[in-house]
């Protein structure tokens, strides 16, 4: 029986090792499909399945040897052997790549050859595969084939060396692929072509797909002369050439690698060589590109190079998903350019003024005409104050630029810009004055002329200003004090716009300011009724007296205003009340006439009259001086409008006989005016040129003083029929002196020291018992939209009230802890 | 008074501070007849004798147990105020300070000799430059929690300005190492 078996696979292998013979050197159509089938069928059934799976492998390898591998031997040249183990080549790039793609071709053509013929020897053997190779576990023949392929033809080594058609392989194709990065031109389908067949050849039988030849062979060595060659650019970039090249070149060899990998390797790779390029070309020189004099970061942003910030937020956002160089680069700029803009004006403050201007600090025998001085050098200051605001606008209006067109408006980039304006605003001490001031010019008469859509720019613009400011709370006060004098001396441009800078107010801080900024408008309307209504009354009242003064009343709720910054500190005593001024009769008449009219309709109200504010239009007439010529020779009429204290003052002189004087002295006695104001108001009467409707002797310049002696200037003369003293120095808003500065913070620490008093003491009733830390971190959270308390404030407040039996200390407790005391 | 000379106690001294605290007394020459009788009891010292000997005995222990001594310096302050003022003036704050701080109270110094800190003095020092105002109480009872502290960690180092110390011992604690940055170690000796 054997022996017949035996004998019978014999004829039928005969049969089959033919037809594969036939098949291998493509002769396939002379043979015949059934015969060839059936050879293989009855040696399976017969369960020799296992010598034939055998004897077809044998035959496999045979044929590679001695078919196939010497042909491509003979494409191997010596050359292509030298430049795999990285000697020198002899021969031309050109000639290189000429050898390289016969090399090619010829492998290509084995493979192709080998695919076609194993498809049809998979046919006829097909009974085999799915009987034999099924019930053994073994793999197709077709599969087994290609593992022979790699072993026989791939992995075959190349006579007296080491290397085998692999290392020729992967040479060759890696060799080709630098010519391109170089910029030569290759022959990419024939390089996709060996890809393919990587790609369809496996380590083992399982055929992995991890285990793709491609993956496991080709791929590493691609991947690690990748790395090389863009190591090696990025260093001759950053050697020779600028950041915005680099950019260019990064962003080229990106979208270049990702072609390749679609048109002549794999695009298995597509992603892992993107991160090489991100690795060698941007992640490991990036602060050195940046740090780039002449093209780097700063550069890019000072001159606006929008490209290239694009370009290098894209790159970077590709390497780090929070940008962290970009950021720091831009959080770093913004504070630099930001401290700029702040010293500027710090330079401003200090170097023009000699000798600070203050309200009322009157240089006791100074130089001459210090006083008018000191309003310019204030109003300089002011012009400083308004050209910070503006400079901080426009850094971040290129900043905001930037951010939209180059930055995709990333938000962690806006975060860190936010933050860095946030930081150099506010480090400026000054700022919410400023910013207050800003807009104090605006409405004064900044927007006129402005369209509704500029008029909002403008708004907008404060209101992020003021969403910086740290110290609400100061901003605030500032605001009320510009405020009132705006509404006081109507210097206000549009009624319309400050309502709408308050409603944007209310958004960002909140109402409880708000509310009395809103009571200030509410007073102004109402003293508007009120001045018609009293006239009307009197009207009314019949008996037109001609004498009957015509009053114009601003009637002012205390708590709405602030009163502490309108000018009345020097008649204010210790409780806060006013020291009156002596009014002359007929303004005291016509006080208690309003006043009746005033309470008739207004029960339990105490109206205190201000002397430091408001002003009197005065009808003066000045007599012809004999002797003279020109105006003097005539009689002359005019209309002054002086401040309050001035039309006190000046109804003094009426009761004067011709050359009569009184002394500084007896004017302030008289008057009871707060000496400080009365020596200003006599500089406007008595030395300012303008309103000199008064002498002074001795007749300098200098700020007027006791033992000075003043009369009627009978020979005042002025072009203009109405004139207008000039303003004493506090109606006009401008930039706080440094004394007056510090009262302004120390009345609003004191504020402050109130208000977390009361935070505290409600955060200790609620949760009885708190811990330092988080009772501190609950103050300032709660405060986070008023202000930043400071930690020494914080715990004095809390000292002061364990003193005063608040609260007190928790004893034994592990961390330092507080109780409340009901 | 002759009660406190009864009990063989030195009048000028520290001495003084351990019964007044044990009866409890508001002031240095005043006792209430209650807050007494209750206090004594407590300890089981009914007699002037036994009462004698349970001083001389706590006397004893003050320098070693941190509880009783804590008590005692407490109660230091309570009693030493004039009468109606809830705070003690500087000076007679700093006699106490010296007084409680040495024996047979825990002297406050660290470190070994010659290297030794006398903090007693440092905090004097410090605060006879710096404080113009009284001493209230928490300012005395905080003053021993940073002893306690000092006592075992001379480096300061469990100090930080996010603590809940009073802005008086921020100030001292800045004093301290401002001298300590320019001297050696070595400070005012006992």
């Amino acid at each position: 029986m054997i022996g017949s078996d035996a004998g019978d696979f014999e004829t039928q292998w005969d049969i089959l090792r033919s037809a594969l013979r036939e098949i291998h050197t493509k002769n396939a159509s002379t043979l015949s499909f059934e015969q060839i089938y059936r050879a293989s069928y009855k040696i399976v059934l017969k369960k020799q399945g296992d010598k034939l799976y055998d004897r077809v492998k044998e035959f496999e390898e045979q044929w590679f040897g001695t078919s196939v591998m010497p042909k491509i031997r003979t494409l191997i040249t010596t050359n292509l052997v030298n430049n795999t183990l990285g000697g020198v080549s002899g021969i031309t790039a050109n000639e290189r790549r000429m050898t390289g793609e016969e090399f090619l071709k010829g492998l290509k053509t084995s493979w192709e050859d080998h695919i076609t013929t194993m498809n049809m020897t998979t046919d006829v053997l097909m009974y085999m595969d799915r009987v034999y190779c099924t019930d053994n576990r073994k793999a197709s023949i077709f599969t087994t084939s290609m593992g022979l392929f790699r072993d026989h033809i791939l992995r075959s080594q190349l006579t007296g060396s080491d290397l085998t058609t692999f290392d020729i392989l992967n040479s060759v194709i890696l060799d080709m692929v630098r010519m391109e990065r170089d910029g030569d031109v290759i022959n990419k389908a024939i390089v996709r072509s060996c890809v393919y067949m990587l790609e369809g050849l496996y380590e083992s039988d399982e055929e992995n797909e991890s285990e793709k030849l491609y993956i496991t062979t080709f791929e590493p060595a691609f991947l690690n002369a990748s790395r090389e060659f863009y190591q090696k650019e990025c260093t001759a970039l950053l050697r020779d050439s600028d950041a915005s090249t680099w950019l260019r070149q990064t962003k080229k060899r990106l979208i270049e690698e990702e072609t390749r990998t679609q048109t002549t390797i794999s695009m298995l790779t597509s992603q892992k060589i993107a991160k090489v390029i991100e690795s060698e070309m941007i992640s490991s020189r990036l602060s050195e590109f940046l740090a780039m004099e002449g093209s780097g970061i700063k550069v890019m942003i000072e001159n606006d190079r929008y490209e290239d910030l694009t370009l290098l937020y894209q790159l970077i956002s590709r390497v780090d998903q929070s940008k962290e160089p970009l950021k720091q680069a831009l959080s770093e700029r913004v504070r630099e350019l930001g401290s700029e803009i702040n010293k500027m004006i710090i330079n401003t403050d200090f170097s023009n003024v000699a000798g600070a201007a203050e309200d009322g600090e009157a240089a006791e025998g100074a130089d001459k005409s210090k006083a008018p001085r000191q309003q310019s050098a204030a109003a300089k200051q002011t012009a400083a104050a308004i050209r910070w605001v503006d400079d901080v606008l426009t850094l971040k209006d290129k900043f905001d630029s930037m951010w939209k067109k180059c930055m995709n408006e990333d938000l962690i980039l806006q975060t860190a810009l936010t933050k860095s304006f946030s930081d150099f605003i506010n480090e400026f001490p000054r700022c919410s004055e400023y910013v207050s001031l800003f807009i104090d010019n605006n409405l004064k008469g900044g927007i006129k002329g402005k369209t509704e859509a500029e008029i909002d720019a403008v708004l907008d613009k404060a209101t992020t200003l003021l969403r910086y400011i740290q110290d609400k709370d100061m901003f605030e006060r500032y605001y009320k004090k510009h405020l009132a004098r705006r509404l006081l001396h109507g210097k206000s441009e549009s009624a319309d716009v400050e309502r709408q800078m308050i409603s944007r107010m209310k958004l960002e801080i909140g109402n409880a300011f708000t509310t009395k900024l809103e009571g200030m408008f509410k007073d102004m309307t109402m003293s508007e009724d009120l001045t018609s209504g009293y006239r009307t009354h009197i009207q009314n009242l019949g008996d037109l007296d001609r004498k009957q003064i015509d009053l114009g009343i601003n009637v002012l709720t205390t708590n709405y205003w602030p009163m502490e910054s309108m000018g009345g500190n020097n008649s204010r005593r210790d409780d806060g009340t006013q020291i009156p001024c002596t009014w002359p009769n007929e303004i005291h008449l016509l006080q208690e006439s309003f006043k009746a009219f005033y309470l008739k309709e207004r029960n339990g109200r105490m109206l205190t009259w201000l002397g430091f504010l408001g002003s009197a239009d005065m009808r003066c007439v000045f007599p012809k001086i004999p002797g003279k010529e020109g105006i003097l020779s005539r009689e002359r009429r005019h209309e002054i409008n002086v401040p309050t204290y001035g039309m006190v003052v000046l109804l003094l002189f009426n009761d004067l006989a011709e050359g009569e004087t009184l002394s500084f002295e007896e004017i302030q006695s008289r008057t009871n005016i707060p000496p400080q104001d009365l020596a200003r108001i006599l500089h406007t009467l008595a030395v300012n040129p303008k309103a000199k409707v008064l002498t002074k002797d001795p007749a300098n310049k200098d700020l007027p003083k006791p033992g000075d002696k003043f009369g009627f200037n009978a020979s005042f003369t002025s072009k203009a029929v109405k004139i207008k003293a000039p303003v004493m120095l506090g109606a006009v808003n401008r930039v706080e002196g440094e004394e007056e500065r510090k009262d302004t913070e120390d009345r609003n620490d004191e504020h402050r020291g109130n208000v977390i008093d009361t935070v505290i003491v409600r955060i200790m009733k609620a949760r009885k018992t708190l811990a330092h830390t988080h009772l501190f971190s609950e103050v300032i959270g709660q405060l986070a939209t008023r202000f930043k308390p400071d930690v020494g404030m914080m715990k004095r407040r809390v000292e002061s009230l364990i003193e005063r039996e608040y609260l007190e200390r928790v004893e034994g407790a592990e961390v330092s802890t507080y109780a409340y005391l009901a | 008074m002759r009660y406190l000379q009864d009990l063989g106690l030195n009048l000028e001294s520290a001495e003084i501070l351990v019964p007044l605290e044990i009866v409890q007394a508001p002031a240095l020459a005043e006792m209430s007849k209650e807050a007494f009788i209750d206090g004594w009891k407590t300890v089981g010292a009914d007699t002037i004798p036994k009462q004698k000997a349970y001083v001389a005995g706590q006397l004893k222990q003050l320098s070693t147990d941190m509880a009783l001594f804590k008590k005692v310096y407490r109660h230091t302050f309570v009693c030493s105020r004039e009468q109606g003022q809830k705070a003690l003036p500087l000076e007679n704050a700093l006699v106490y300070w010296e007084m409680v701080f040495n024996s047979p109270g825990q002297p406050w110094i660290t470190g070994t000799p010659p290297t030794t800190t006398n903090w007693t003095n440092l905090w004097i020092e410090f605060l006879r430059a710096n404080w113009t105002k009284t001493v209230n109480k928490d300012m005395w009872n905080q003053t021993f929690e940073f002893f306690q502290k000092t006592m075992r960690d001379e480096t300061l180092s469990f100090w930080s300005e996010d603590g809940a110390w009073p802005g008086v011992i921020d100030e001292f604690v800045a004093f301290v190492k401002e001298k300590r940055g320019d001297l050696p170690d070595t400070m005012e000796t006992d």
